[in-house]
């Protein structure tokens, strides 16, 4: 049994076995971008489209309603790889590669992305793998976060084709604790054992490789899907490929290892299960604390913005309170709208971070920058502001008396909250 | 340099003569063009055939409408223009000419 989608190509509806669709869209995507670089004239593509729906139909009949995988090999074969166009089309493509190469612009990879895309898109314009700029970005920690906000705030943002790169993931399947030497070895094309050799003697010498294995193993995602998994060994959609991937797949599965591999691995196998037990009691451990932090946080900014706003809307007169209503007087009004304003920014900013730690809920990500762009905003005029209204108040010497512990804030069940002087 | 690569760039160089000589003679749908330089051994692949007929009918040589199919979606019907006669009359004048040539040096030779 084997799960089917429902695609729509050139006017035409198919089912198509999953892993057939995954070979397709990445064949038709190589092939779109390949199309946009000698001719950007969408209509290619959709004639392209036409053809392809052409040949499926006849492939279906009422005794096999599916299209699998090898029609779809059948029909890749039929229209060419990516080889057969560049050999009729290598002198256009070449030019426009050079214009496209002029300008190479930095933005934002709104495709690969974890926050922003900020990572994503300094590592497509250097041509090298996100996760290098990522783990550099997440070391240089606190620098690293001005930086980030400038250029998401800075840099539009671009979709680029993740579909035709090499990724670094995680590869779970063939791993033994994480799948990160496997992983690491399908992207470097080194043989996995080497890699996890040099982890283990890493350990050894003061656990530099142990920090790096939990960076890598933070910062990237499991290959699942047939797609990601071609893209962890930088896959060119030619049929070749193909058909090596699939063969790769079936052959992997009963390939033996050696027995010295058998040893060396057998004590991390064992402890394999543990240390992601480990791991998720680590998670949970976290988002506890997280959790009990965040709820604080919230809880004390929410009474801080109800004392403050009680305090700073409060109708009084000078007969009832005089060095209240001074205190009051000197606070202007812009100044407290402008701090509820931040508080209340706060609180929604902080319960929205919670959700998405704990339950990796996003909101919608514009809101998100507009909420910041705000906070920001009202931080920066609370900051301006300060200063003349600490100045004011010390010439209404109001300042001194109020710091020294004379006067604190009491609750009364009639007024609300009032000055009270102390003795 | 293989036999294998001179049969591209002659296959390369006649693709477009081949595709236009095949839209003027009558109204043809992609599929059909297809078809007969898959016959005529002209084109491996087909999908080569696609970015020529977008560059083709830039150039407007030739000019495209949306028919309705007895089976399946509709399909666009490609004819040629007028330009694209006057194109193709030159082209056939040149292949002539470099036809007649290549077959002399040929003759030549023995």
């Amino acid at each position: 049994m084997k799960k089917t989608l429902t695609i729509n190509i050139g006017y035409s509806i198919f089912n198509i076995d999953e892993d057939a669709y995954e070979i397709l869209n990445k064949y038709l995507d190589s092939i779109k971008d390949y199309f946009q670089k000698i001719d950007n004239d969408p209509d290619i593509i959709k004639d392209f489209e036409l053809r392809i729906a052409e040949n499926f139909s006849s492939k279906v009949s009422s005794s096999k309603q599916c299209i699998d995988l090898s029609d779809v090999k059948e029909v890749i074969e039929i229209m060419g790889s990516l080889d057969d166009f560049k050999e009729i089309y290598n002198d256009t493509e070449t030019e426009n590669v050079k214009e496209e190469k002029k300008s190479n612009k930095l933005f934002r990879d709104s495709s690969n992305r974890i926050i922003a895309g900020v990572c994503s898109g300094i590592a497509e314009y250097f041509k090298i793998d996100p996760i290098i700029v990522r783990v550099l970005f997440f070391i240089a920690v606190p620098l690293n976060l001005i930086v980030y906000i400038i250029f998401w705030i800075g840099i539009p943002s671009k979709d680029f084709n993740p579909d035709l790169r090499k990724i670094l993931y995680r590869d779970k399947e063939n791993g033994v604790i994480g799948g990160v030497s496997k992983g690491l070895s399908n992207y470097l094309k080194i043989d996995a054992n080497i890699i996890r050799v040099i982890f283990v003697l890493s350990l050894f010498f003061g656990g530099a490789g142990l920090l790096f294995y939990l960076l890598l193993w933070l910062f990237t995602k499991e290959a699942k899907t047939i797609g990601q998994k071609m893209n962890m060994s930088g896959f060119n959609v030619n049929l070749s490929n193909i058909e090596d991937f699939i063969k790769k797949k079936t052959k992997n599965l009963n390939s033996p290892e050696n027995t010295l591999t058998k040893v060396f691995l057998f004590p991390f196998r064992l402890l394999a299960p543990l240390i992601n037990a480990f791991l998720k009691i680590g998670v949970f451990v976290f988002k506890t604390i997280f959790f009990m932090f965040s709820s604080i946080f919230i809880v004390f900014i929410s009474i801080l913005l109800i004392i403050f706003s009680t305090i700073s809307f409060k109708d009084i007169s000078p007969e009832q309170d005089p060095e209240f209503y001074e205190l009051l007087n000197a606070v202007p009004d812009y100044f407290a709208i402008f701090s509820v304003l931040f508080l209340l920014l706060t609180i929604v900013i902080s319960v929205i971070i919670s959700f998405y730690v704990l339950f990796k809920k996003k909101s919608n990500s514009y809101f998100f920058i507009l909420l910041i762009f705000l906070w920001i905003a009202f931080l920066i005029l609370i900051i301006i502001s300060l200063p003349n209204i600490i100045l004011n108040m010390q010439d209404l010497n109001l300042l001194p008396n109020w710091i020294d512990g004379n006067y604190s804030f009491i609750w009364k069940w009639d007024d609300g909250i009032m000055l009270n002087k102390n003795n | 340099m293989s036999t294998e690569n001179f049969k591209i760039q002659i296959r390369k160089g006649l693709l477009e003569f081949c595709v236009l000589q095949i839209v003027s003679k009558k109204e043809v749908y992609a599929s059909e063009i297809i078809e007969e330089l898959k016959n005529s051994k002209i084109i491996v692949v087909e999908g080569t055939v696609y970015p020529l007929l977008s560059r083709l009918k830039k150039s407007e040589y030739i000019k495209h409408e949306w028919k309705e199919s007895l089976q399946g979606p509709p399909r666009k019907y490609y004819s040629i223009t007028d330009s694209g006669l006057k194109y193709i009359e030159e082209l056939i004048v040149s292949w002539n000419d470099i036809n007649s040539s290549v077959k002399s040096l040929l003759k030549s030779k023995n």
